[in-house]
């Protein structure tokens, strides 16, 4: 008899349930094992490798006659829980294991531990020393006697050389006169004034006496910067007063009081002494100097108003901005204003003198100053005067029309004669350079036709003969600073200058030096273009001697 | 009727099927996490080995801090280490700052916690492809019988300060290049070895 088909169909159907039901479960479970198994053996072994592999214990253990050293070093840079120091030992002819600490100690980074175990009490002797940390690791401790030591200890008579390297200092100066006498502090930091073959290759430095030539050096696209009046010791105020640029920093002599560098094209009217003044009345520009600047207001050291998209309507400014460019172009393209009130221990005031004479001393370009309140002095040296501009127009330009274009027709070079590198007992030098550099070129090094170094580090001997130098110029410094809004950001180098062996080119005396220079004026075929000023702080000039 | 009767007596196979799997199949993923989790947070150290006594000093720990005692088994060139060979140090005994030196009774054997023996064939080695008796993972050099050894965890609630257990191993071959901690666990009182540890002598 053949079965009927719905008979058939719900046979067919219930096995085929069947098999599901009998596959699925383990199917699942099989799946879903899996899974967990994997996680937690990936995690716990993630863990466990993460805890051992940042730990880094140094253990030394010494031996002297009876007592026992140890010290633990942790090289790593994360805490670690010493749980145990155990020492294998013989005492009184028995072998033994010593526990010497019994409660963990935690050792933060970089930090030593010392334990000091008295044998003679114990009667052991000392075969090796092992330090147990929480991770767990066990570390065994290079194990000393005394005797060992003074064998490997240095005779009498300092007959080991000198370090590998040693560190010096150029920059920030310490000032220990006046910081407007910049031809003082310099030259009291061990700076020596010189004249390079070339400003763009030197490749001799002829060092001049005294600082006399800072008297000139920099000339100017149609005058020249002219000292109108110094004053000192006096209070100062502004009044909401047109200004374009503000360099600010902290006094090298004293961290509560500030330094400021006001640039305008046109007189700056302030209050000095109580009395109302037109600085440089009748001139196209003025360049203001106030040293010792000790604010009278709460509110701070001076309120800037300009570009409300920087300023807001109005803002006081604190402290002194590591930027040195923070305060240049207070209003984009037009003036800005300050207000500020207080005492100053020296302001000084040049005037901008439309004429043939175009040559001017480096005075009105130089401040020296700090943006860390330290009390040493970096060198802030700025040709900016007015506003910034672009290829096609003319930078610098003042309202009524004057060119206040700057440069260095004589370098500001610099030797720093108090370190005498000798090629004898010095096989390299590192220079290290931390600066600031803001330009007013607008679009940058498309505003100029030819690539010119700005700085310049290098080693120049006895003789002036330069050995080596490292150049920074302009496309290269202006890749990272924003002229408009502005922003020189902090910028480091490191410049590693082999020296030749006495052996081969007979000794040599070395010398540091730096070159610090606004190379452009103007391009005589198209004066909108290389008509650039610039901003350049010199934070910081380091040298290391591998010896 | 006769095809109700026939549903009906299917769908109870296929209940009772699913119910017994699942029982079995979810203590095999508890046991197998259970052992993938214990190879991960036990771990064992060489702290020192003394070649004069013939003793191997060796830290236990547990990384996830749980209060589970600590199974395992040493074998030394090919033979299994009785109880009476390994010492465990008790630190909240220890008067005189000596480890094991027998004078204050910081020392204790490892008997006096378990001294008995089990059947190789009864230790399972859990492997890639799965648990496998010690007896067969250790092909012809297995013995019959083997001395787990059961050490406790040191509690704080006791007052022990460090979560590390120091065992000293008394090695009668002094020549021994080397010695094979299995690390294990109890489940159901047999013994699953979680990992092994090859500790190196020479």
């Amino acid at each position: 008899m053949r079965p009927r088909r719905g008979t058939s169909n719900l046979i067919i159907a219930v096995l085929v349930m069947t098999a599901i039901a009998v596959s699925l479960p383990s199917l699942f479970l099989y799946v879903y094992a899996g899974r967990v198994r994997q996680e937690v053996r990936a995690l716990s072994y993630l863990e466990v490798e993460d805890r051992a592999r940042y730990v880094d214990i140094d253990a030394v253990a010494v031996v002297d006659r009876d007592v026992l050293e140890v010290v633990l070093w942790n090289r790593g840079g994360r805490e670690v829980a010493i749980e145990g120091v155990l020492a294998l030992s013989s005492c009184g002819g028995e072998r033994a294991m010593l526990r010497l600490t019994g409660s963990p100690e935690v050792l933060g980074p970089g930090s030593v531990y010392h334990l000091t175990v008295d044998l003679a009490s114990r009667g052991c002797g000392v075969d090796g020393v092992y330090v147990v940390t929480s991770e767990p690791r066990v570390y065994s401790a290079r194990l000393y006697n005394a005797d060992m030591i003074e064998e490997l200890a240095p005779p009498t008579g300092g007959e080991f050389g000198p370090p590998v390297s040693t560190i010096y200092v150029l920059v920030p100066v310490e000032v220990r006169t006046a910081p407007w006498e910049i031809a003082g502090v310099l030259g009291d930091a061990g700076f020596v004034l010189a004249m390079p073959d070339s400003s763009t290759s030197p490749s001799r430095l002829t060092l001049l006496d005294g600082y006399g030539a800072l008297a000139g050096g920099m000339n100017s696209a149609s005058g020249r910067w002219v000292s109108q009046s110094n004053y000192t010791d006096v209070t100062l105020s502004a009044n909401r007063v047109e200004v374009r640029n503000v360099f600010l920093g902290y006094d090298p002599r004293d961290p509560s009081r500030y330094v400021l560098l006001v640039t305008n094209d046109g007189p700056i009217g302030l209050g000095i002494g109580g009395s109302s003044v037109t600085l440089c009345s009748g001139y196209s520009a003025t360049r203001v100097k106030v040293y010792g600047f000790a604010s009278g207001d709460q509110r701070g050291i001076v309120l800037v108003e300009g570009d409300s998209s920087r300023f807001g309507s109005g803002r006081w400014v604190k402290r002194p901005d590591q930027d040195v460019a923070n305060l240049t172009f207070l209003n984009n393209r037009n003036r800005g204003r300050i207000t500020l009130s207080g005492r100053a221990e020296r302001v000084e005031v040049y005037c901008f003198v439309v004429g043939q004479a175009r040559e001017s001393g480096y005075a009105p370009y130089l401040l020296l100053m700090n943006t860390d309140g330290s009390r040493r002095a970096g060198v802030l040296f700025t040709t900016i005067d007015v506003v910034y501009g672009w290829s096609a127009n003319r930078n610098d330009l003042s309202g009524s029309g004057v060119a206040l274009q700057d440069y260095s027709a004589r370098p500001l070079a610099l030797v720093y004669r108090r370190l005498a590198i000798d090629n004898n007992a010095t096989k390299a030098v590192l220079v290290s350079l931390n600066y600031r550099f803001h330009d007013n070129e607008g679009e940058d090094f498309r505003g100029a036709t030819v690539d010119r170094p700005v700085l310049i580090l290098g080693l120049v001997d006895e003789e002036g003969r330069v050995l080596s130098y490292r150049s920074f110029t302009f496309r290269e410094l202006t890749r990272y600073e924003d002229t408009y809004p502005p922003a020189a950001q902090a910028q480091s180098a490191l410049a590693l200058i082999p020296l030749p062996p006495a052996e081969s080119v007979g000794y040599r005396r070395l010398y540091v030096f730096i070159i610090i220079q606004d190379p452009y004026l103007y391009n005589t075929g198209n004066t909108n273009l290389d008509d650039l000023d610039l901003t350049v702080y010199v934070e910081s000039l380091a040298v290391l001697l591998f010896e | 009727m006769f095809l109700a009767s026939a549903a009906l007596v299917v769908g109870m196979a296929i209940l009772a099927y699913f119910v017994s799997f699942s029982s079995v199949h979810s203590q095999q993923v508890d046991l197998a996490n259970l052992v993938s989790y214990e190879s991960a947070v036990q771990v064992v150290r060489l702290v020192a080995y003394d070649s004069r006594s013939g003793t191997a000093w060796l830290l236990l720990r547990r990384l996830d801090e749980t209060p589970r005692n600590f199974v395992l088994l040493i074998e030394v060139d090919g033979e299994f280490l009785e109880c009476e060979s390994v010492y465990v140090f008790d630190e909240l005994r220890d008067t005189n700052g000596l480890v094991c030196d027998g004078a204050d009774g910081d020392c204790v054997v490892a008997c006096s916690f378990y001294s008995g023996r089990v059947s190789s064939r009864d230790v399972f080695v859990w492997t890639r492809d799965g648990p496998m008796p010690l007896y067969d993972y250790l092909r012809r050099q297995a013995p019959e019988l083997v001395s787990p050894l059961r050490i406790p965890h040191p509690s704080p609630a006791a007052g022990y300060r460090t979560r590390n257990v120091v065992v000293g191993v008394r090695l009668s071959e002094l020549e021994a290049s080397g010695l094979r901690v299995y690390l294990g666990v109890d489940y159901g009182g047999t013994i699953h070895v979680a990992r092994i540890y090859e500790v190196n002598l020479s």
